[in-house]
Protein backbone atom coordinates (compact mmCIF):
# COMPACT_ATOMS: atom_id res chain seq x y z
CA UNK A 1 0.00 0.00 0.00
CA UNK A 2 1.29 3.73 -0.80
CA UNK A 3 1.12 6.51 0.75
CA UNK A 4 -1.64 7.96 -1.57
CA UNK A 5 -4.16 4.96 -0.94
CA UNK A 6 -3.19 5.22 3.00
CA UNK A 7 -4.45 9.04 2.95
CA UNK A 8 -7.46 8.20 0.92
CA UNK A 9 -8.50 5.07 3.35
CA UNK A 10 -7.97 7.67 6.44
CA UNK A 11 -9.74 10.25 4.65
CA UNK A 12 -12.44 7.90 3.62
CA UNK A 13 -12.85 6.85 7.20
CA UNK A 14 -12.40 10.30 9.02
CA UNK A 15 -15.40 11.49 6.34
CA UNK A 16 -12.86 14.47 5.20
CA UNK A 17 -11.38 15.41 2.17
CA UNK A 18 -7.64 13.80 0.87
CA UNK A 19 -5.80 17.08 1.36
CA UNK A 20 -6.93 17.65 4.86
CA UNK A 21 -6.63 14.32 5.96
CA UNK A 22 -2.87 14.25 3.94
CA UNK A 23 -2.14 17.80 6.17
CA UNK A 24 -2.60 16.07 8.92
CA UNK A 25 -0.77 12.70 8.18
CA UNK A 26 2.26 15.37 7.71
CA UNK A 27 1.69 17.53 10.62
CA UNK A 28 1.27 13.79 12.77
CA UNK A 29 4.63 12.69 11.19
CA UNK A 30 6.24 15.48 12.19
CA UNK A 31 4.93 15.83 15.76
CA UNK A 32 6.38 11.90 15.83
CA UNK A 33 9.42 13.23 14.35
CA UNK A 34 10.14 15.85 16.26
CA UNK A 35 9.67 14.28 19.39
CA UNK A 36 12.32 11.38 18.96
CA UNK A 37 14.64 14.28 18.10
CA UNK A 38 14.47 15.20 21.36
CA UNK A 39 14.70 11.93 22.46
CA UNK A 40 11.43 11.16 23.51
CA UNK A 41 9.44 8.23 22.62
CA UNK A 42 6.28 7.79 20.93
CA UNK A 43 3.37 5.27 21.92
CA UNK A 44 0.59 3.94 19.23
CA UNK A 45 -2.08 1.87 21.71
CA UNK A 46 -2.28 -1.27 19.47
CA UNK A 47 0.46 -0.45 17.26
CA UNK A 48 3.72 0.00 18.35
CA UNK A 49 6.31 2.47 19.96
CA UNK A 50 8.42 4.69 18.18
CA UNK A 51 11.87 4.24 20.64
CA UNK A 52 14.43 6.91 20.08
CA UNK A 53 18.21 6.12 20.70
CA UNK A 54 20.99 8.40 20.61
CA UNK A 55 24.62 7.06 19.42
CA UNK A 56 27.07 9.00 20.87
CA UNK A 57 30.22 10.54 19.16
CA UNK A 58 32.82 7.63 18.39
CA UNK A 59 35.75 6.98 16.71
CA UNK A 60 35.37 4.88 13.68
CA UNK A 61 38.35 3.61 11.91
CA UNK A 62 38.25 2.27 8.45
CA UNK A 63 39.93 -1.42 7.89
CA UNK A 64 41.19 -0.96 4.99
CA UNK A 65 43.41 1.84 5.49
CA UNK A 66 43.36 2.45 9.10
CA UNK A 67 41.93 6.08 8.60
CA UNK A 68 40.33 7.51 11.66
CA UNK A 69 37.13 9.41 12.04
CA UNK A 70 35.47 11.50 14.54
CA UNK A 71 31.70 10.50 14.02
CA UNK A 72 29.01 12.72 15.20
CA UNK A 73 26.18 11.99 17.64
CA UNK A 74 23.01 11.06 16.21
CA UNK A 75 19.37 9.66 16.89
CA UNK A 76 18.26 5.83 15.85
CA UNK A 77 14.27 5.81 15.92
CA UNK A 78 13.50 1.74 16.47
CA UNK A 79 10.03 0.75 16.24
CA UNK A 80 8.53 -1.96 18.80
CA UNK A 81 5.47 -3.44 17.75
CA UNK A 82 2.19 -3.92 19.75
CA UNK A 83 0.96 -7.71 20.10
CA UNK A 84 -1.92 -6.79 18.19
CA UNK A 85 -0.21 -5.26 15.08
CA UNK A 86 2.13 -8.86 15.74
CA UNK A 87 -0.78 -11.05 15.56
CA UNK A 88 -2.44 -9.31 12.31
CA UNK A 89 0.39 -9.61 10.23
CA UNK A 90 1.67 -12.62 11.32
CA UNK A 91 -1.98 -14.33 11.22
CA UNK A 92 -2.04 -13.61 6.97
CA UNK B 1 21.24 12.94 30.50
CA UNK B 2 17.49 13.63 30.86
CA UNK B 3 14.88 10.05 30.96
CA UNK B 4 13.21 9.35 28.50
CA UNK B 5 9.34 10.48 28.09
CA UNK B 6 6.95 8.46 26.20
CA UNK B 7 4.06 10.43 24.24
CA UNK B 8 0.81 8.83 24.72
CA UNK B 9 -2.10 9.33 22.27
CA UNK B 10 -3.74 12.22 24.35
CA UNK B 11 -0.19 13.82 24.16
CA UNK B 12 -0.20 13.14 20.33
CA UNK B 13 -3.56 14.58 20.21
CA UNK B 14 -2.63 17.70 21.47
CA UNK B 15 0.41 18.22 19.90
CA UNK B 16 -1.15 17.42 16.63
CA UNK B 17 -4.27 19.61 17.59
CA UNK B 18 -2.64 22.84 17.90
CA UNK B 19 -0.79 22.88 15.12
CA UNK B 20 -3.42 21.79 12.85
CA UNK B 21 -6.35 23.53 14.23
CA UNK B 22 -8.50 20.70 14.29
CA UNK B 23 -10.44 19.35 17.78
CA UNK B 24 -8.90 17.11 20.14
CA UNK B 25 -11.35 14.31 19.24
CA UNK B 26 -11.56 14.59 15.72
CA UNK B 27 -7.20 14.47 15.81
CA UNK B 28 -7.35 11.42 18.48
CA UNK B 29 -10.03 9.67 15.58
CA UNK B 30 -7.25 10.89 12.98
CA UNK B 31 -4.76 9.10 14.94
CA UNK B 32 -5.96 5.70 15.66
CA UNK B 33 -8.01 5.54 11.72
CA UNK B 34 -4.04 6.31 10.42
CA UNK B 35 -3.03 3.34 12.23
CA UNK B 36 -5.13 0.88 12.00
CA UNK B 37 -5.43 1.46 8.21
CA UNK B 38 -1.19 0.82 8.48
CA UNK B 39 -2.16 -1.81 10.30
CA UNK B 40 -4.90 -3.57 7.94
CA UNK B 41 -2.48 -2.74 5.02
CA UNK B 42 0.67 -4.74 6.84
CA UNK B 43 -1.92 -7.52 7.30
CA UNK B 44 -3.18 -7.74 3.95
CA UNK B 45 -0.37 -7.11 1.90
CA UNK B 46 2.60 -7.37 4.03
CA UNK B 47 3.96 -3.41 3.23
CA UNK B 48 2.52 -0.05 3.61
CA UNK B 49 5.15 3.29 3.04
CA UNK B 50 4.10 6.51 5.05
CA UNK B 51 5.41 9.55 3.62
CA UNK B 52 7.75 11.44 5.60
CA UNK B 53 7.78 8.42 8.40
CA UNK B 54 8.67 4.87 6.72
CA UNK B 55 7.69 1.63 5.50
CA UNK B 56 6.25 -0.86 7.74
CA UNK B 57 6.54 -4.50 6.56
CA UNK B 58 5.53 -7.57 8.08
CA UNK B 59 7.92 -10.28 8.34
CA UNK B 60 6.91 -14.13 9.41
CA UNK B 61 7.64 -13.08 12.89
CA UNK B 62 7.22 -9.48 13.49
CA UNK B 63 6.66 -6.15 12.05
CA UNK B 64 9.52 -4.37 10.78
CA UNK B 65 10.53 -0.07 10.20
CA UNK B 66 12.34 1.50 8.34
CA UNK B 67 12.44 4.97 8.40
CA UNK B 68 12.40 7.68 5.35
CA UNK B 69 15.01 10.08 4.63
CA UNK B 70 13.00 12.88 5.61
CA UNK B 71 11.91 11.56 9.10
CA UNK B 72 15.47 10.18 9.32
CA UNK B 73 16.57 14.22 8.70
CA UNK B 74 14.61 15.46 11.10
CA UNK B 75 15.38 13.24 13.62
CA UNK B 76 19.59 13.94 13.11
CA UNK B 77 18.61 17.76 12.84
CA UNK B 78 20.00 18.63 15.78
CA UNK B 79 23.62 17.07 14.81
CA UNK B 80 23.09 18.05 11.32
CA UNK B 81 25.91 20.86 11.96
CA UNK B 82 28.38 18.11 12.75
CA UNK B 83 30.11 16.69 10.10
CA UNK B 84 33.06 13.63 10.27
CA UNK B 85 36.14 14.67 10.86
CA UNK B 86 39.21 12.68 9.89
CA UNK B 87 41.37 12.13 12.33
CA UNK B 88 45.14 12.31 12.08
CA UNK B 89 47.16 9.62 13.48
CA UNK B 90 48.73 11.08 16.08
CA UNK B 91 45.98 13.18 16.91
CA UNK B 92 44.26 12.35 20.48
CA UNK B 93 41.31 14.05 21.62
CA UNK B 94 41.18 12.71 24.74
CA UNK B 95 44.20 14.21 25.72
CA UNK B 96 43.56 17.96 24.38
CA UNK B 97 40.51 17.62 26.75
CA UNK B 98 42.51 16.67 29.80
CA UNK B 99 45.63 19.47 29.36
CA UNK B 100 43.27 22.29 29.00
CA UNK B 101 41.82 21.00 32.37
CA UNK B 102 45.26 21.32 34.12
CA UNK B 103 46.55 24.62 32.41
CA UNK B 104 44.04 27.05 35.05
CA UNK B 105 45.51 24.97 38.29
CA UNK B 106 49.07 25.43 36.90
CA UNK B 107 48.57 29.35 36.61
CA UNK B 108 46.98 29.54 39.94
CA UNK B 109 50.64 28.81 41.62
CA UNK B 110 52.21 31.74 40.11
CA UNK B 111 49.04 34.09 41.60
CA UNK B 112 50.14 33.28 44.80
CA UNK B 113 53.09 32.71 45.47
CA UNK B 114 53.88 35.94 44.23
CA UNK B 115 51.94 37.20 46.59
CA UNK B 116 51.00 40.21 44.83
CA UNK B 117 47.47 38.28 44.34
CA UNK B 118 45.78 41.02 42.03
CA UNK B 119 48.63 41.97 39.72
CA UNK B 120 49.70 38.01 38.58
CA UNK B 121 45.75 36.97 38.48
CA UNK B 122 45.84 39.52 35.77
CA UNK B 123 48.63 38.76 33.77
CA UNK B 124 49.53 35.35 34.72
CA UNK B 125 53.20 35.01 33.34
CA UNK B 126 54.24 38.56 32.35
CA UNK B 127 53.53 40.81 35.09
CA UNK B 128 54.84 39.19 38.40
CA UNK B 129 57.86 40.02 36.68
CA UNK B 130 56.98 43.66 35.92
CA UNK B 131 55.79 44.31 39.46
CA UNK B 132 57.59 42.46 41.57
CA UNK B 133 61.43 43.60 40.28
CA UNK B 134 60.79 46.97 41.29
CA UNK B 135 59.58 46.71 44.72
CA UNK B 136 60.99 43.66 45.99
CA UNK B 137 64.54 43.84 45.46
CA UNK B 138 64.58 45.98 48.55
CA UNK B 139 63.01 44.03 51.11
CA UNK B 140 64.22 40.72 49.56
CA UNK B 141 67.90 40.73 50.64
CA UNK B 142 66.56 40.87 54.55
CA UNK B 143 66.00 38.01 56.30
CA UNK B 144 62.38 37.88 56.33
CA UNK B 145 62.19 37.70 52.94
CA UNK B 146 64.23 34.59 52.82
CA UNK B 147 61.24 32.17 52.17
CA UNK B 148 60.24 34.83 49.45
CA UNK B 149 62.77 34.37 47.42
CA UNK B 150 61.60 31.32 46.72
CA UNK B 151 58.85 32.80 45.46
CA UNK B 152 60.34 35.89 44.91
CA UNK B 153 63.38 33.92 42.96
CA UNK B 154 62.20 35.54 39.72
CA UNK B 155 62.70 38.89 41.28
CA UNK B 156 66.09 38.32 42.11
CA UNK B 157 67.63 38.99 38.70
CA UNK B 158 70.95 37.19 39.46
CA UNK B 159 69.86 34.36 41.06
CA UNK B 160 66.34 34.13 41.69
CA UNK B 161 64.62 35.20 38.43
CA UNK B 162 65.49 32.28 35.83
CA UNK B 163 64.13 30.02 38.90
CA UNK B 164 60.72 31.63 39.14
CA UNK B 165 60.64 32.41 35.24
CA UNK B 166 61.19 28.71 34.64
CA UNK B 167 58.83 27.81 37.29
CA UNK B 168 55.73 29.48 35.92
CA UNK B 169 56.54 29.45 32.33
CA UNK B 170 58.26 26.41 31.50
CA UNK B 171 56.12 23.99 34.20
CA UNK B 172 53.34 23.87 31.70
CA UNK B 173 55.93 23.83 28.38
CA UNK B 174 57.62 21.24 29.64
CA UNK B 175 54.17 18.95 31.21
CA UNK B 176 52.71 19.97 27.76
CA UNK B 177 55.95 18.52 25.94
CA UNK B 178 55.75 15.93 28.37
CA UNK B 179 52.28 14.55 27.80
CA UNK B 180 52.18 13.96 24.08
CA UNK B 181 55.63 11.89 24.22
CA UNK B 182 54.38 9.02 27.06
CA UNK B 183 50.65 9.19 24.92
CA UNK B 184 52.50 8.73 21.06
CA UNK B 185 54.44 6.66 22.67
CA UNK B 186 51.99 3.35 23.82
CA UNK B 187 50.13 4.33 20.35
CA UNK B 188 51.26 2.42 17.72
CA UNK B 189 49.46 3.18 14.14
CA UNK B 190 46.79 0.81 13.28
CA UNK B 191 48.35 -1.46 10.51
CA UNK B 192 51.28 -1.58 13.29
CA UNK B 193 48.64 -3.12 15.86
CA UNK B 194 47.34 -5.45 12.99
CA UNK B 195 51.23 -6.95 12.23
CA UNK B 196 51.55 -7.39 16.04
CA UNK B 197 48.08 -9.05 16.60
CA UNK B 198 49.10 -11.37 13.86
CA UNK B 199 52.08 -12.07 14.96
CA UNK B 200 50.84 -13.45 18.42
CA UNK B 201 49.77 -16.75 19.03
CA UNK B 202 46.18 -17.47 19.56
CA UNK B 203 44.76 -19.66 21.89
CA UNK B 204 42.75 -21.41 19.01
CA UNK B 205 46.25 -22.06 17.45
CA UNK B 206 47.73 -23.60 20.28
CA UNK B 207 44.65 -26.08 20.83
CA UNK B 208 44.43 -26.72 17.01
CA UNK B 209 48.31 -27.76 17.22
CA UNK B 210 47.44 -29.74 20.08
CA UNK B 211 44.70 -31.70 18.32
CA UNK B 212 46.64 -32.56 15.44
CA UNK B 213 49.27 -33.58 17.68
CA UNK B 214 47.05 -35.79 19.80
CA UNK B 215 45.14 -37.35 16.44
CA UNK B 216 49.12 -38.38 14.81
CA UNK B 217 50.39 -40.00 17.94
CA UNK B 218 46.92 -41.77 17.99
CA UNK B 219 47.35 -43.03 14.64
CA UNK B 220 51.06 -43.84 15.55
CA UNK B 221 49.61 -45.70 18.30
CA UNK B 222 47.24 -47.55 16.31
CA UNK B 223 49.49 -48.96 13.40
CA UNK B 224 52.30 -50.02 15.56
CA UNK B 225 49.34 -52.13 17.71
CA UNK B 226 48.22 -53.38 14.40
CA UNK B 227 51.41 -54.15 13.02
CA UNK B 228 52.73 -56.11 16.79
CA UNK B 229 49.29 -57.87 16.76
CA UNK B 230 49.50 -59.20 13.10
CA UNK B 231 53.64 -60.38 13.93
CA UNK B 232 52.77 -62.04 16.98
CA UNK B 233 49.75 -64.08 15.42
CA UNK B 234 51.85 -64.77 12.11
CA UNK B 235 53.92 -66.24 14.61
CA UNK B 236 52.17 -68.43 16.34
CA UNK B 237 50.20 -69.16 13.22
CA UNK B 238 53.23 -70.28 10.89
CA UNK B 239 53.16 -73.49 10.18
CA UNK B 240 55.90 -76.40 11.00
CA UNK B 241 59.51 -75.75 8.98
CA UNK B 242 58.90 -72.23 8.70
CA UNK B 243 60.11 -70.80 11.91
CA UNK B 244 63.63 -71.22 11.57
CA UNK B 245 64.75 -69.49 14.31
CA UNK B 246 62.60 -70.45 16.94
CA UNK B 247 62.20 -74.12 15.94
CA UNK B 248 58.44 -75.53 17.79
CA UNK B 249 58.91 -79.09 18.79
CA UNK B 250 55.70 -80.53 17.66
CA UNK B 251 54.31 -84.18 18.12
CA UNK B 252 54.60 -86.21 15.03
CA UNK B 253 52.36 -88.45 13.77
CA UNK B 254 54.27 -91.38 11.92
CA UNK B 255 55.64 -93.86 14.26
CA UNK B 256 59.20 -94.38 12.82
CA UNK B 257 59.92 -98.05 12.02
CA UNK B 258 63.49 -98.79 12.35
CA UNK B 259 65.14 -100.55 9.48
CA UNK B 260 66.68 -103.01 11.88
CA UNK B 261 63.82 -104.57 13.37
CA UNK B 262 62.24 -105.12 10.25
CA UNK B 263 65.41 -107.12 9.52
CA UNK B 264 64.90 -109.25 13.07
CA UNK B 265 61.13 -109.81 11.86
CA UNK B 266 62.67 -111.27 8.62
CA UNK B 267 64.86 -113.35 10.29
CA UNK B 268 62.38 -114.86 12.68
CA UNK B 269 60.27 -115.57 9.75
CA UNK B 270 63.08 -117.34 7.24
CA UNK B 271 64.07 -119.86 10.39
CA UNK B 272 60.01 -120.85 11.15
CA UNK B 273 59.29 -121.57 7.53
CA UNK B 274 60.28 -124.49 5.55
CA UNK B 275 60.20 -122.82 1.73
CA UNK B 276 63.01 -120.68 0.62
CA UNK B 277 60.58 -118.29 -1.20
CA UNK B 278 58.67 -118.21 1.84
CA UNK B 279 61.15 -116.17 3.67
CA UNK B 280 61.36 -113.71 0.69
CA UNK B 281 58.31 -113.75 0.46
CA UNK B 282 57.71 -112.99 3.88
CA UNK B 283 60.18 -110.25 3.43
CA UNK B 284 58.64 -108.77 1.41
CA UNK B 285 55.17 -109.28 3.56
CA UNK B 286 57.28 -108.12 6.56
CA UNK B 287 58.45 -105.19 4.57
CA UNK B 288 55.23 -104.10 3.07
CA UNK B 289 53.64 -104.40 6.49
CA UNK B 290 57.09 -102.46 7.96
CA UNK B 291 56.04 -99.32 5.51
CA UNK B 292 52.39 -99.19 6.59
CA UNK B 293 52.15 -97.14 9.13
CA UNK B 294 51.11 -99.09 12.73
CA UNK B 295 47.54 -99.57 13.66
CA UNK B 296 47.58 -96.42 15.21
CA UNK B 297 45.05 -95.51 18.74
CA UNK B 298 42.95 -92.64 17.64
CA UNK B 299 43.90 -89.49 19.45
CA UNK B 300 41.37 -86.86 21.54
CA UNK B 301 41.16 -84.08 23.49
CA UNK B 302 39.07 -81.92 25.16
CA UNK B 303 37.56 -78.44 24.37
CA UNK B 304 37.00 -75.95 27.72
CA UNK B 305 37.24 -72.95 28.46
CA UNK B 306 40.88 -72.26 27.24
CA UNK B 307 41.13 -74.51 24.80
CA UNK B 308 39.40 -74.26 21.63
CA UNK B 309 40.46 -75.33 18.15
CA UNK B 310 42.89 -73.25 17.09
CA UNK B 311 44.30 -73.71 20.56
CA UNK B 312 44.30 -77.43 19.62
CA UNK B 313 45.57 -77.08 16.29
CA UNK B 314 48.41 -75.08 17.22
CA UNK B 315 49.21 -77.59 19.85
CA UNK B 316 48.67 -80.35 17.16
CA UNK B 317 49.64 -79.21 13.94
CA UNK B 318 51.64 -76.16 14.58
CA UNK B 319 49.43 -73.78 12.74
CA UNK B 320 45.90 -72.68 14.56
CA UNK B 321 44.72 -72.41 10.77
CA UNK B 322 44.39 -75.71 10.45
CA UNK B 323 41.59 -76.02 13.15
CA UNK B 324 39.44 -76.90 10.41
CA UNK B 325 40.90 -79.64 9.70
CA UNK B 326 40.17 -80.98 13.28
CA UNK B 327 36.30 -79.43 13.09
CA UNK B 328 35.75 -81.48 9.69
CA UNK B 329 36.99 -84.85 11.73
CA UNK B 330 34.14 -84.54 14.40
CA UNK B 331 31.08 -82.34 12.54
CA UNK B 332 29.23 -85.52 11.75
CA UNK B 333 30.36 -87.32 14.79
CA UNK B 334 29.66 -85.36 17.42
CA UNK B 335 27.22 -83.15 15.20
CA UNK B 336 29.24 -79.69 15.59
CA UNK B 337 27.43 -76.73 14.40
CA UNK B 338 29.24 -73.35 14.35
CA UNK B 339 32.97 -73.62 15.39
CA UNK B 340 33.39 -71.36 17.67
CA UNK B 341 30.01 -72.49 19.61
CA UNK B 342 31.52 -75.91 20.87
CA UNK B 343 30.36 -76.56 24.50
CA UNK B 344 33.60 -77.05 26.91
CA UNK B 345 33.91 -80.51 27.75
CA UNK B 346 33.45 -81.85 24.16
CA UNK B 347 35.86 -84.43 23.89
CA UNK B 348 37.11 -84.24 19.70
CA UNK B 349 39.46 -86.75 17.61
CA UNK B 350 42.55 -85.29 16.30
CA UNK B 351 43.09 -86.55 13.38
CA UNK B 352 46.97 -87.41 12.37
CA UNK B 353 49.04 -84.49 10.60
CA UNK B 354 49.41 -87.73 7.49
CA UNK B 355 46.05 -87.47 7.49
CA UNK B 356 45.74 -84.12 6.52
CA UNK B 357 45.51 -82.95 3.01
CA UNK B 358 48.44 -80.78 2.95
CA UNK B 359 50.62 -80.60 0.04
CA UNK B 360 53.82 -79.88 1.74
CA UNK B 361 53.86 -76.12 0.75
CA UNK B 362 53.28 -74.63 3.49
CA UNK B 363 51.80 -71.01 2.37
CA UNK B 364 49.72 -73.07 -0.23
CA UNK B 365 48.40 -75.04 3.38
CA UNK B 366 47.59 -72.51 5.15
CA UNK B 367 45.86 -70.45 2.54
CA UNK B 368 43.73 -73.81 1.75
CA UNK B 369 43.12 -73.99 5.50
CA UNK B 370 42.33 -70.78 6.00
CA UNK B 371 39.41 -70.71 2.44
CA UNK B 372 38.03 -73.80 4.57
CA UNK B 373 37.68 -71.63 7.62
CA UNK B 374 35.90 -69.06 6.07
CA UNK B 375 33.27 -71.63 4.12
CA UNK B 376 32.93 -73.03 7.19
CA UNK B 377 32.13 -69.39 8.91
CA UNK B 378 29.78 -68.77 5.82
CA UNK B 379 27.43 -71.06 6.41
CA UNK B 380 26.21 -70.03 9.63
CA UNK B 381 26.50 -66.38 8.84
Amino acid sequence: MDNRSLISKVAKRTQSDVKTAGAMADALTRIIADSNAALDNVAIPGFGTFIALKNDEHIETDPKNGQRTLMPPSVTVTFRSAVKLRKAATSR
Amino acid sequence: MKAPVTLTIDSLADLLSAKTGAEKDVCIQFIREYFNVITEGVAAGGTVSARNLGTFHATSRDVTFGPDDVFTGIVNAPFAAFPPIPLLDDEDIEHEVVAEEEYPEQEQEPVTVANTEPEPESIPETEPEMVIVPDEPLPEPGPATEPEPVVNEPVAEPVIIPQPQSAPEPEPEPDYEEQPEPEAEPEPTFAEKRREARKRPTRCRMYVMMGIMFVVGLLTGLTLGYLWYHKINAFFSAPIGSMEKNPVVVMTDTIPVPAETKTVAVADTILLSDSIQEPAAKVEKTDTVAAKPKPRQPRYDVVDKRTYLATLARRYYGCADYWVYIYEANKARKNLRHPDRIAPGTKLLIPYTDELPLTGNDSADVLAAKRRGTAVYAKYK
